[in-house]
């Protein structure tokens, strides 16, 4: 099923474009958004929630229109903003049931959930504390408490790990993992932190100077364009990466026995690699395409958009 | 007989609670009462403010007040031609008496003030207006709540004290000589509540801080209040017609005017240069000259405050 799905969508703030004509179906789970600052990404979360009206094309939530709809599409998400949205001289509790009251949840159900949802993120009984006595971990978690308050189907992170420790981020990550796996909750991630994306979500979206610039799969993007090969040979042999480079290989980096190489296009790599190895007198245990690291990824798609 | 041991519970195995995620399949309130919420939680949180039940004790010492200064009139009658009279001007002075307004100003200040701009403040907005409700809802919310807040501060202590002088001085057979006097007090405490909530709400909303909107909400009341006050004094003598005209010119000016041509009553005025005891009696001013200017005070800062609750700043560039 397609969470949501925006066909031709253009924002603008005045003369200047923000998003312009994207088109995307975003599928369910776990989806990272992407871009460098001023790519949309914020924007389109705005859009989706109904907080920015497009100039033109249409864009739809769970199936319902994000122009017309916007109230409906509202019950059904949540939103952990990036900026600290608490009110002083309140607790955890009452702040989290005041968001369930707000969706529309009875006073006792929504005091009840307050305290699950606190619970399940992790704080215990400090959700009794003002929050203004909060680390920043734990107003990171009240902010995903109050998203989650009234069970959504979507919901929206945006920085779901600023200004958190190593163990907090990882605690974090593991909460956005469990709900997004087999909870019926699916997430959007926007994040700059590219290592937290890679570990939590399925599918990524790049998105820069108000396009689309990619989308796929992690998995399907980490695999590097089909030229490029990780091999690995029993033993060091510069002679071997001699042979590759008289044949038009270009070997990209070696690091002891293990080379990186890139193969022009329309040539069979197997064969290639078999035909060194033979001249070089080297045994290749083995080889694979080469899986580049998210971040590679994002560079890679922000420097090809930027040149384009 | 032998007795099986209880089984021993494994705290892995067997949690008390399910601390799991799960969805919510529970009930859901309708829409259209959706700002009720947001009106419940200002009046929860009024009820949680020192400050607020400090005024709110004010309010009632008021009342208590001029419960006394009336039995003693009541008493010394020979002293008061119309017993009647009296009571109508204490009872405005309950309702509009200096404590009084200024004990509601405060609770307006002091609850009003930051209700809007503490949310602007804490980007609180975004997180509340992600929910489904609209701008609307939220602003009909806050306005609700404050609104009747003050509406009871103004109105309780007034009944009470009708009510109280109805028993204590049945001979006077108040409800026979104003047969609607309860429902003028219900709707003249409704004015200073509808003006003094819509008023400190629209400045709120544009307010990143409650100090900032406080003082200039009280700035507003006091310093047109005192011009209001002095040019009347001032001007009382060549022209009182346009003197008691302008010493109405001002947020508790309007006020007065409109309880005091509820009540029917006129009003003492203090006459400058003719002693600190000079008094002259001015007549209720006519109703539009102070249901027109609240009626424009209200709407725009009703639409001033809607204007500006966004849940996103949009900067168009």
């Amino acid at each position: 099923m397609t969470v949501v799905s925006i066909s031709s969508l253009t924002v603008r703030y005045g003369a200047r474009i923000a998003l312009d004509g994207i088109d995307l179906e975003i599928p369910e789970g776990c989806i990272g958004l992407l871009g460098p600052n001023g790519a949309g990404k914020t924007t389109l979360i705005k859009t989706l929630l109904g907080f920015v009206r497009p100039a033109s094309g249409i864009c739809s939530v769970l199936g319902k229109n994000c122009v017309n709809e916007s109230l409906a599409i509202r019950q059904h998400i949540g939103l952990m903003p990036e900026l600290d949205c608490h009110i002083p001289g309140i607790n955890a509790v009452t702040f989290v049931a005041y968001a369930g009251e707000l969706a529309g949840m009875p006073a006792s159900y929504a005091m009840g959930r307050a305290h699950e949802v606190l619970e399940y993120c992790g704080l215990g009984e400090a959700r009794y504390r003002n929050v203004e006595t909060y680390s920043t971990g734990m107003l990171q978690r009240i902010k995903l408490a109050q998203a989650l308050v009234h069970g959504p189907e979507l919901v929206f992170l945006d920085e779901p790990t600023n200004g958190l420790d190593p163990v907090g981020r990882d605690e974090m990550l593991a909460l956005i993992r469990d709900i997004s796996r087999g909870k019926g909750v699916n997430v959007i991630v926007s994040s700059h932190l590219l290592p937290d994306v890679e570990k939590v979500c399925d599918r990524i979206i790049v998105m820069q100077g108000g396009h689309v610039a990619t989308e796929g799969t992690v998995e399907d993007l980490q695999k590097a364009d089909s030229g490029l090969m990780d091999v690995e040979l029993r033993e060091t042999n510069a002679a071997f990466a001699h042979c590759l480079a008289q044949k038009g290989v270009q070997v990209l980096h070696t690091e002891g026995s293990r080379l990186q190489v890139s193969f022009p296009a329309d040539t069979v790599a197997g064969k290639m690699l078999f035909e060194a190895a033979k001249e070089s007198g080297v045994q290749i245990r083995g080889f694979k395409s080469a899986r580049r690291s998210l971040e590679e990824v994002f560079l890679n798609t922000v420097e090809r958009n930027g040149k384009a | 007989m032998k007795k099986t041991p209880p089984p021993v519970l494994n705290a892995q195995t067997s949690p008390i609670a399910d601390l799991s995620y799960r969805g919510y399949n529970g009930p859901l309130k309708l829409h259209a009462v959706r700002w009720w919420v947001v009106a419940l939680y200002t009046i929860r949180r009024a009820r949680r403010s020192v400050g607020f039940w400090v005024l709110t004790g004010v309010c009632a010492l008021s009342y208590l007040f001029h419960a006394l200064g009336f039995y003693f009139q009541h008493n010394l009658s020979s002293l008061s031609p119309s017993m009647h009279q009296v009571f109508a001007q204490t009872l405005f002075s309950v309702m509009n008496g200096s404590l009084n307004e200024y004990a509601v100003m405060g609770i307006a200040l002091l609850l009003g003030a930051g209700s809007i701009a503490a949310d602007n403040r804490a980007n609180a907005l975004m997180v509340y207006l992600a929910r489904p409700i609209t701008r609307t809802d939220y602003l009909a919310g806050k306005w609700s709540g404050l609104f009747l807040i003050l509406y009871s501060v103004i109105a309780i202590p007034s009944i009470l004290y009708c009510l109280t002088a109805m028993t204590a001085f049945s001979d006077m057979h108040i409800l026979q000589q104003d047969h609607w006097v309860f429902v003028h007090i219900l709707l003249a405490a409704l004015f200073p509540a509808v003006v003094l909530t819509s008023l400190i709400l629209g400045i709120s909303a544009w307010s990143k801080s409650a100090f900032s909107a406080g003082a200039l909400f009280a700035s507003i009341y006091i310093l047109s209040n005192t011009i209001a006050g002095i040019l009347g004094m001032v001007l009382f003598r060549k022209q009182p017609d346009k003197a008691n005209l302008l010493s109405h010119c001002s947020l508790s000016g309007l006020m007065d005017a409109f309880a005091q041509r509820v009540f029917h009553f006129n009003m003492k005025q203090p006459m400058l240069g003719r002693g600190p005891f000079a008094f002259t009696d001015t007549p209720p001013v006519l109703l539009r000259y102070s249901l027109i200017p609240a009626l424009v005070i209200v709407v725009l800062c009703l639409l001033a405050a809607h204007q500006r609750i966004r849940a996103v700043e949009i900067v168009k560039g």
